[in-house]
């Protein structure tokens, strides 16, 4: 907003009692001063140039509107010359618009954007209570002081008469926030909401709605695109599809319920909206108006997908908080969606890495001497060893990847599938080292009697080296009792976690004394395991994980 | 009573200015179009008070002591001496300290301010209101001037103007305000400007985009729109 020419210089009193301190800003129908009042009052002076056509009577009904989240208007005046003033509350919090292109030109974070909704829906909603539209609501509108939300120009388009609210007098900025029923002279409450539902899309993305290079353009956007949804989080694409509809009675009905639906939205509930119109068919081919895969029949439902990592822990219908943006950062068990190629990129990317990790560890296995102390030192014990663990790392990666995302439901499922994964791995490798001819250490002094040393006529240990079935039940346990989608999932709490490394090596050890399964080898196992399946397993550090989620939703189609 | 997080009492290394007290001359009131109201302090020590006090140079309207704490400037920097319960990073001050760039200062249990010294290359600094105190009307920051004062665009501004196309430097020297600007064209009151200019009482510095005044703070009680 440009701030030369403003008409009246610092310390002038155009308007009796009042002395001018500065500019604030320019734009729209008028110019705002910063003045002190006589008696020491701050006040935000604004001019309304005098082409426009004031309309004074009926702005009582306005003057006298108190609300905490709306700018108070002392009073409404003509100077000598019949310009007319608006006397109005100083607010001193940068606007909103400010606020966006200084600190995020690229997109608020959604607990920073509910703040502002909160604010907004609580004074727009007392106005439409009292029966005022406002007509006006966009960035510049809008101020934050002391955390509190601010809206401005409270009631004055009322009193500009709607002959000048064309394209020659207005701002560009309100363009961007003007409902398409306006066009045909309908000035209902659903407008404020239209408008608000712009800002909060233009929030979220650093964009707005409907950008175009004229004015006409952009007014004819409003009227027939629909807004592309792809660049807002995807549980909130329905939820603005919805404030964002063309005809006033299929969109959200006040600012409350907005407000409500952005909270279930993000505490991962599905929203219900009315059936959209027909879909546009917009410049770029795809279909912006369904959020979801097309070739899915489920397509309202936004897929769960939540910055705020405690949702999925939180009761449905309870709005997520505020402070726990911070507080519960994206996990292992945040929901979410991820497209198909892209888990399978992943895996084939991990499964590589696991080969040579696994490789790597065999390697340095054999320089170091571990294999030693078997009774046959081959380097074919640690090929046996390598594979072995290959091979349960894969098992662990294509199982745990499957899972990735879809958030805290069904563990006990998990749970069992790993440990039939294990089994078969077990099964593996028994089969593995009798082909091989590989014997693992012999078992230590203390394993001389296991707690278990048969289930049924089946025998764990057999010339001291462990059956088919001993095999089987050691990495049908191994994988079971441990939570292995913590190890590989993107967004666990850290690549490479030393603590579960310490418990892997604790229950694979446990897992040896019981089952009398040479101790060495468990161990060996157990830790060569997770730290393979850790260091393969993709990770997205936790500064890139709302990133990553709007990626992802990005891709969906 | 003082805990391991407390800065250790100590005398100050260096000689503390005595602090003459509060002037008209070293207070002024910075006013930019559509950027912001200043308060630009010229004095060494700079003090920070409640709203009973009459010698202070920033008074709060705050639960504060008359003299709650004093910045002091020197060559080596900035030091705040506390007179009153203050914490500088979350630590607590024992009687002194020292503030670098993005130094913390809560004073009592509500006020806090943050300390900013945008560039090496002046000794000012400025001061931002974080929480929502301010003076008995509202001011955007406070700039404790050393030699210059810097408005522009760019993040090594004392007060920043993200619309203007380049900078401004504001000069204080033997109580004068002067204006320089490397490249952008200014006028003092309607008269191009050539190098550095004066500014006196109450004259307007337009530029592209830009218009400011300085009007040093009034301390008189007759003059009521004055910020005390």
């Amino acid at each position: 907003m440009s701030t030369k020419k403003f008409t009246f210089p610092p310390e002038s009193t155009p308007l009796a009692g009042y002395t001018i301190k500065r500019g604030i800003q320019r734009g729209g129908f008028g110019e705002v001063y910063y003045a002190h009042s006589d008696g020491g009052k701050e006040v935000a002076l604004k001019l309304l140039h005098s082409h426009a056509e004031i309309e004074l009577r009926g702005t009582e009904l306005c003057l006298n509107l108190k609300h905490p989240n709306l700018i108070s208007i002392f009073d409404i005046k003509r100077d000598d010359d019949g310009d007319v003033w608006v006397v109005m509350e100083y607010v001193s919090g940068a606007t909103l618009d400010r606020v966006l292109a200084d600190e995020f030109p690229d997109g608020m974070p959604t607990t920073v954007v509910r703040d502002w909704l909160v604010g907004l829906a609580a004074g727009v909603d007392y106005l439409h209570d009292r029966g005022i539209v406002h007509r006006d609501l966009k960035p510049q509108n809008l101020h934050r002081e002391a955390g509190q939300v601010k809206v401005g120009d409270v009631g004055l388009s009322k009193i500009i008469t709607p002959s000048q609210r064309g394209a020659q007098t207005e701002s560009i900025g309100t363009i961007y926030y003007m409902a398409p029923e306006i066009s045909r002279g309908e000035y209902g409450p659903e407008i404020d909401v239209y408008s608000s539902a712009a800002i909060v899309y233009e929030l979220l993305t650093g964009r707005v709605p409907f950008d175009g290079e004229t004015t006409a353009e952009i007014l004819n956007r409003h009227l027939t695109d629909q807004p592309d949804l792809q660049p807002l989080p995807p549980p909130l694409r329905p939820v603005l599809a919805h404030a964002l509809a063309k005809d006033p009675a299929d969109r959200t009905g006040s600012l409350g319920a907005l407000l409500s639906e952005f909270d279930a939205a993000l505490a991962g509930e599905p929203v219900s909206t009315p059936p959209q119109p027909p879909p546009q068919q917009p410049i770029d081919g795809s279909d912006p108006a369904n959020p979801a895969s097309t070739d899915e029949p489920n397509k309202v439902t936004p897929i769960s997908v939540s910055p705020v990592g405690a949702t999925s822990h939180t009761r449905p219908g309870r709005p997520p908080q505020p402070t726990s943006y911070n507080a519960n950062p994206l996990g292992p068990l945040s929901p979410r969606s991820i497209p198909l190629s892209r888990r399978g990129l992943e895996a084939t990317a991990a499964m590589t890495a696991a080969i040579l990790f696994s490789g790597l560890l065999a390697g340095g296995g054999w320089w170091i001497g571990m294999f030693d102390e078997g009774t046959r030192a081959t380097p074919l014990a640690a090929v046996a060893y390598g594979l072995t663990t290959l091979v349960a790392s894969w098992a662990l990666l294509i199982g745990t990847k499957a899972w990735e995302g879809t958030g805290a439901e069904s563990l006990h499922l998990r749970r069992l599938s790993l440990l039939l994964l294990g089994g078969g791995v077990g099964a593996a490798g028994w089969w593995l080292h009798r082909v091989l001819l590989i014997d693992l250490p012999p078992l230590t002094e203390n394993q001389n009697s296991g707690l278990v040393d048969s289930i049924g006529s089946l025998e764990l240990v057999h010339n001291s080296q462990p059956t088919l079935t001993g095999y089987v039940i050691f990495f049908a346990l191994l994988f079971g009792v441990r939570r292995w989608w913590w190890h590989t999932d993107s967004f666990r709490p850290k690549r490479l976690r030393v603590a579960s490394l310490l418990l892997t090596l604790i229950l694979s050890g446990l897992l040896g004394l019981v089952l009398r399964f040479p101790l060495s080898a468990a161990i060996a196992w157990g830790v060569g395991i997770a730290v393979v399946v850790q260091l393969a397993a993709p990770w997205v550090a936790p500064e890139h994980r709302d990133a990553r989620l709007n990626q992802q939703g990005a891709t969906d189609e | 009573m003082t805990g391991l997080t407390d800065t250790r009492p100590m005398t100050a290394p260096r000689q503390l200015p005595a602090e003459p007290s509060s002037t008209n001359e070293n207070r002024y009131l910075l006013w930019i179009d559509g950027v912001g109201g200043f308060l630009l302090l010229t004095r060494q020590a700079v003090t920070i008070g409640g709203p009973t006090s009459s010698d202070a140079d920033i008074q709060l309207l705050a639960s504060l002591s008359r003299r709650h704490a004093t910045i002091h400037r020197d060559d080596g920097g900035y030091l705040l001496e506390s007179h009153g319960p203050t914490r500088v990073n979350q630590r607590r001050v024992v009687e002194w300290t020292e503030l670098s760039d993005g130094a913390d200062i809560t004073l009592g249990h509500t006020v806090q301010l943050g300390f900013h010294r945008p560039t090496v290359l002046s000794g000012s600094a400025r001061l931002s209101f974080q929480s929502d105190h301010r003076p008995s009307h509202s001011l955007d920051g406070v700039v404790l001037v050393a030699d210059t004062c810097l408005l522009g665009p760019g993040r090594d501004c004392h007060i920043r103007c993200s619309d203007w196309e380049d900078s401004v430097i504001l000069i204080h020297r033997d109580q004068q305000w002067l204006v320089r600007s490397p490249r952008l064209a200014l006028e003092v009151d309607g008269r191009s400007l050539r190098g550095e200019s004066e500014i006196g009482n109450g004259q307007v510095v337009t530029g592209p985009d830009l218009r400011f005044h300085i009007e040093p703070l009034k301390t008189d009680s007759s003059n009521r729109g004055a910020i005390r």
